[in-house]
């Protein structure tokens, strides 16, 4: 039996609408459409270069801080094609790497707490009063804890949303030690949050754990996730192809990497390329995003893609169990804020401040002829700005978010990431925790 | 006397609204306080706090403490459109639970695509139905640009695909009182910038009503909360600038209560980051600060509860809350006032920043850059001996 039935989704930045394909009562097919467009790549072409500093963030309200970072790593990047030295102090780049620790560690407990947790309830079909928005005690509680980090990394970029922190050589903020101790302050509560209601056990411990079993020993959210999950039967669902791909530059990894099941080598981005395929922008389209593809290949980015790369013995465990399913790509998530808050502690500890926040390279900007990538890890995977100055004044500039790596639309035959770990399902609530799992950002993925 | 009678005009309108049943019956806001263990006297610093902005005199902070317990009598219907996200992240997520969050947000909020535990075709309904219910009655906030290109064919919104354009039409229709929260709502934001490729407008542009911009990318949580105070203790509309924003908020330049205003008179300027001025704290006009081009509050109110703000953090002003941000204020990280800029509005012709009217006094600008250009002259402190 064929039907096609058409899903809207909500309580993600932006909406989607999913349009399922239906055979013997499992998903053959599913489309996945973005029906906005704001034209950003366009409106950054014939503008001053450091205009994309201020326009690229606003790409998107809840991932601006990786946007500011892809795009001075691409100016960064287009000066050193020249022969430009840029001289990046220990501290400015450390002052960058906080912030985007920060705003990734928000972004994860936003989804566990806000696209998860209501969704795993539900499995359990106990009472979600405790998660409801604006009322709930967990989601005040998991509220509170994202303006804490938030409030430590406003110390630093002014304000978030929208912080205006990078400069080329550095950043503009010139922080005191009393900031510092401040920011220790907000971190503190975070890691107490996280250690009490996520983790269970110290932030340390669980950085030790390298098995399954160990987790599921923790009494946290995390564990009851993993628990109603397994217990629920669907925590082998959303396999997709059990290919990553992690672009960016973090402490623990500085080359483009892929990993293919469990094998990692190392990536070239020259082989990254976007397709306008089923996209508004070509006949019978029907959505405004692209498609980004690795030697015209699907490969999925985000956190489980990081932690597959870089050898995580736990996350390889579930892995190993559980493949490149759901319950990876949940574990991967929230284990990933354990390591970012544990590294952010380590920034603030051993930020030396006599350093120079910023040493401005002195070249006239209008002479500027080059072009530069950004690279940079957001919290939903690899952010990559292209960038292409003539005179000092920008001729192109392409952006290619991890939404569109793991959200675009191949073909029936080959599906991307997301089409293909919505396949075979059966019933419309496991459909919508698989595409949850993703976090669907609409606006970052359309621009 | 003037004061006496305001006092007794919102004690009665106050009294007026206490009349109506309360929207949800089994939570009263001071119930809800006890709950979230906030206690009366948090709550009556900040109602002296938000008295104080709303420049309204220390004796009305009761008056305030009541209003903001009144507000679950008003639903409130939130709007995406095409934006970010960041107005609603700055609002309902960094800041909460502040007090003023939990008030606004608990209480008041009926429809909120992004937050709203409904999703989906559930979603859509609730927003008919709000709009249906309180006709005549609900706030309407809308996050967001509108584009008009194409009839809005880039803006779908629900499974009907209605486009945002009829939506925003059809909600606006019906509301008591209009914001439009974000520079994007308010005059089109950074998609309106040229060569704005979907036709994107402030919503002032798209309907007849009276809107009340409150713009800033992304603008103050008090400065939005504010506004909503404002309506119920008055039940009129605030007194507004020549670009529809509350004077209250926007009165006054970044420029004019900037904590680095003692450094641009005395002629103390960053002259590129990271260098000596820099780590003093001196002004940031030569290095693109727009503050002296720009009205609001950030300077007092600042971010993230009262963190932080750009200047504070060694940023200059990015004139967000500015009419044609973005077209209007860049270039970035250069002052605008002595700077030839380089046409958006014209064919090939560059003209002078206060020629192309940014949203300021053109006097002021050339003013500012002169004061910049003298204090240079006449030598500011040598930074580099000291």
């Amino acid at each position: 039996m064929k039907k096609i039935t058409k899903e809207l989704l909500q309580r993600i930045e932006g909406e989607a609408t999913l349009e399922l394909d239906w055979e013997d009562d499992k998903i053959s097919y599913a489309k996945i459409k973005f029906l906005n467009f704001r034209g950003i790549e366009k409106i950054l072409e014939n503008r001053p270069f450091l205009d994309a500093l201020a326009i690229t963030p606003r790409v998107c309200g809840i991932c601006n801080t990786s946007h500011i970072i892809a795009a001075i790593n691409a100016i960064e990047d287009a000066y050193m094609s020249m022969g430009v030295d840029i001289k990046l102090s220990k501290k400015a780049k450390q002052i960058r790497e906080f912030a985007l620790n920060a705003e990734k560690i928000q972004n994860h407990i936003k989804w566990l707490y806000f696209s998860i947790l209501p969704e795993i309830l539900e499995l359990n079909g106990e009472d979600d009063t405790n998660i409801k928005a604006f009322e709930g005690k967990d989601w005040i509680k998991a509220q509170k804890i994202c303006s804490e980090i938030l409030k430590a990394m406003a110390i630093f970029t002014g304000q978030w949303p929208h912080g205006s922190f990078c400069m080329i050589g550095g950043v503009t903020c010139d922080p005191t030690r009393g900031d510092i101790y401040e920011a220790m302050r907000y971190l503190e509560n975070v890691i107490e949050f996280c250690e009490k209601e996520i983790f269970g056990v110290s932030i340390e411990e669980f950085l030790s754990f390298d098995s399954s079993v160990q987790l599921m020993g923790t009494t946290g959210s995390l564990q009851k996730t993993v628990g109603t999950m397994v217990e629920h039967n669907v925590s082998h669902i959303g396999k997709s192809y059990d290919r990553f791909i992690s672009l960016g530059e973090s402490s623990s990894k500085k080359r483009p990497k892929k990993c293919l099941v469990t094998r990692v080598i190392n990536a070239d981005i020259s082989f990254v390329s976007e397709s306008l395929k089923n996209s508004f922008f070509e006949e019978d389209g029907y959505t405004y995003s692209k498609s980004a593809m690795y030697k015209n290949k699907y490969f999925e980015t985000g956190p489980i893609a990081r932690m597959m790369i870089v050898k995580n013995p736990l996350i390889r465990d579930f892995h190993r169990k559980y493949k490149d399913s759901i319950l990876t790509r949940v574990v991967a998530r929230v284990s990933e804020v354990a390591h970012l808050l544990n590294k952010s502690k380590k920034i603030l500890e051993k930020i030396k401040l006599s350093e120079p926040s910023c040493i401005s390279p002195s070249i006239p900007y209008g002479s500027i002829n080059a072009t530069g990538i950004g690279r940079c890890e957001a919290a939903r995977g690899s952010l990559l700005h292209k960038i292409e100055i003539t005179r000092g004044m920008i001729t192109s500039y392409d952006i290619i978010t991890p939404t569109v790596w793991n959200l675009g639309n191949g073909s029936k035959e080959e599906p991307a990431i997301a089409q293909k770990a919505l396949m075979g399902i059966e019933e419309i609530c496991e459909a919508d925790l698989v595409f949850k799992a993703f976090d669907v950002c609409a606006v970052c993925t359309t621009q | 006397m003037e004061q006496t009678k305001l006092y007794q005009k919102i004690s009665s309108r106050l009294g007026e609204l206490e009349k109506f049943s309360p929207m949800k019956e089994d939570m009263s806001i001071a119930q809800l306080m006890d709950d979230k263990g906030i206690s009366r006297r948090d709550f009556m610093k900040w109602a002296a706090g938000m008295t104080a902005m709303l420049s309204l005199p220390a004796s009305f902070t009761p008056l305030m403490a009541q209003a903001a317990e009144l507000t679950d009598r008003l639903p409130v219907v939130w709007l995406h459109m095409a934006e970010c996200t960041g107005c609603s992240e700055s609002l309902l997520r960094t800041d909460a639970p502040g007090i003023d969050s939990l008030i606004f947000d608990y209480i008041s909020l009926e429809y909120h695509e992004t937050l709203m535990a409904a999703a989906g075709w559930q979603a859509e309904h609730n927003l008919s139905n709000a709009i249906e219910k309180y006709k005549g009655k609900y706030i309407l906030m809308v996050e967001g640009g509108i584009p008009t290109k194409n009839d809005g064919m880039y803006l779908k919104i629900g499974p009907q695909a209605h486009t945002g354009l009829s939506i925003a039409q059809e909600a606006a229709e019906s509301a008591a009182a209009i914001f439009a929260i974000g520079t994007c709502s308010s005059f089109g934001g950074v998609q309106a910038a040229y060569p704005n490729p979907t036709g994107a407008k402030g919503l002032s542009k798209v309907t007849d009503k009276p809107v009340i911009n409150v713009p800033g990318c992304p603008p103050s949580e008090r400065n939005i909360v504010g506004n909503v105070l404002h309506y119920i203790l008055f039940g009129t509309l605030p007194a507004l600038d020549a670009y529809s924003r509350p004077k209250w908020a926007y009165g006054l330049r970044i420029h004019d209560l900037c904590e680095r205003r003692g450094h641009f008179d005395a002629g103390e300027f960053v002259q590129e980051f990271g260098d000596e001025g820099a780590k003093k704290g001196y002004c940031l006009y030569k290095v693109g600060c727009k503050g002296p081009y720009t009205f609001n509050n950030c300077s007092r109110e600042k971010f993230n509860q009262g963190t932080s703000w750009p200047v504070q953090a060694g940023h200059g002003c990015i004139g967000c809350s500015e009419p044609d941000f973005w077209d209007a204020m860049g270039p970035f990280e250069e002052p605008l006032g002595n700077r030839l800029y380089h046409t958006l509005y014209g064919e090939g012709a560059d003209k002078t920043a206060d020629k192309v009217g940014v949203a300021l006094l053109s006097a002021t600008a050339v003013g500012v850059a002169a004061h910049a250009a003298i204090a240079a002259v006449k030598g500011a402190p040598k930074t580099d001996e000291s």
